[in-house]
């Protein structure tokens, strides 16, 4: 499930914030992106951070012997890996591009979102964390099916898994897809055809070693690029949010209504039908709750949810 | 699952610390704390979560005159208690709990 990840990742840790602001300068709707002349300083950035996580991807497939090693790394991931990774997974697509867009776009309301998700965390550590760690499976199947029925729970969890996985996996690579057209002038089915290729190795010769270490050096990307944007845009404003929040209501279209709820949740029942989404959302997440195997113990397993709050938000 | 040949000794294993007082200390203290910060932080949300659905103008007046309205601080407010409970449990586990863990291995044994 992280391979859908890598999808923007790859395309992401490359330009991060160029892509972002190259977007947005440029005024471009991510579905209607215009094909820009080969980019070759973005092409050979690309290539180094192919290469570097297909390196990455080498060294874990020489050091995966058994199923165990495959699926949760052999449960040799600490917690502050694991927690930086499930930050890197959490924050591609979501933080980055998502978030951001729908703070610009309705303002209050899409801090919503970023609350939201944030919550399912500690809701994780405290109930469901220790104990998929402590039962020693794989997947989330494995522990639904420890004390039922084998056969109708594992089909009920990969039919919901897969059909989740689907429109997942479609978002993220048109996102994808988009993203290395615009940055690389490549045809878009060609990009789309790389990611996905890309994807697939990464996983199937790398396993949970490889994606934890691939999502480790993408976490670290983003939170460096996140805050150093968000340094830059406040020092601009002398650090005084009051500045920054008086001159984003003077440009933005809507006015001051951004900085009240209402644009985008417009009623009382789609307000709370959002919040439970977004809390259980997060806490259902396949590729977050598989992380929680690749830990050694209970104590390790404490550790994601703890620095993954500290560190997305 | 498989019948391991140590399949016994690890039943009679579990049987002892299954008996032994410090575990169902130890479960139904860890059950109670975390059910409780759950509720808290269920609480603390889903109040979040009300206040933007029924208390928008609330949430919409100014904060001190300028600007900036009330809900910024109060968004952070939540984000702030997530890190906070998350805090409060892990310190928890990593000393309360974890010895008692120790405890009772170490008396399995």
């Amino acid at each position: 499930m992280s391979i859908t990840k890598f999808a923007l990742a790859a395309a992401l840790a490359i330009g991060g914030t160029l892509a972002a602001t190259a977007a947005y300068a440029a005024g471009a709707d991510l579905g209607n992106v215009e094909k820009q002349a080969t980019n070759w300083h973005a092409i050979v950035m690309f290539a180094i951070f192919v290469g570097g996580t297909l390196g990455i991807t080498y060294w874990a497939a020489r050091k995966n012997k058994t199923a165990a090693d495959f699926y949760a790394a052999g449960g040799g991931i600490t917690g502050l890996q694991n927690g930086l990774a499930i930050a890197g997974d959490y924050m591609s697509a979501a933080s980055f591009l998502g978030i951001s867009a729908l703070v610009y776009g309705s303002g209050f309301d899409g801090l919503i979102f970023s609350v939201g998700w944030l919550v399912g965390w500690p809701i994780i550590l405290f109930l469901i964390a220790e104990r998929l760690r402590n039962l020693g499976k794989f997947t989330f199947a494995d522990v639904a099916s420890y004390r039922l029925a084998q056969g109708p729970v594992r089909i009920f969890a990969a039919s919901g898994a897969l059909i989740v996985v689907i429109f997942y996996l479609i978002g993220q690579m048109v996102g994808a897809g988009q993203l290395i057209k615009l940055l690389f002038g490549l045809d878009y089915i060609f990009a789309v055809i790389v990611v996905g290729a890309l994807m697939m190795v990464y996983v199937t010769f790398g396993g949970m070693t490889a994606t934890t270490w691939v999502q480790i050096i993408k976490a670290c990307l983003l939170l460096g690029g996140a805050t150093f944007i968000a340094l830059g845009v406040l020092s601009h404003f002398g650090f005084s949010f009051e500045a920054l929040f008086a001159k984003a209501i003077e440009v933005h279209p809507k006015k001051a209504a951004i900085m009240a709820p209402g644009s985008l949740v417009t009623n009382p029942v789609d307000a709370i039908s959002l919040g439970l989404t977004l809390m259980f959302g997060t806490a259902g997440l396949p590729h977050i709750l598989m992380r929680f195997f690749t830990v050694p113990n209970a104590k390790e397993a404490r550790k994601p949810p703890a620095s993954s709050v500290t560190s997305t938000s | 699952m498989a019948e391991s040949p140590n399949a016994n000794i690890h039943a009679v294993a579990h049987e002892h610390i299954r008996n032994n007082p410090k575990f169902q200390e130890l479960v139904s203290k860890r059950r109670a704390f975390a059910w409780l910060l759950s509720a808290i932080m269920l609480t603390i949300y889903f109040g979040f979560i009300l206040l933007i659905a029924y208390g928008k103008t609330f949430l919409g007046q100014s904060l001190s005159g300028g600007v900036t309205t009330v809900g910024f601080p109060i968004g952070v407010a939540v984000i702030l208690s997530a890190i906070v409970l998350t805090g409060i449990y892990v310190r928890r586990a990593n000393t309360e709990f974890d010895e008692l863990n120790r405890q009772i291995l170490e008396e399995a044994r």
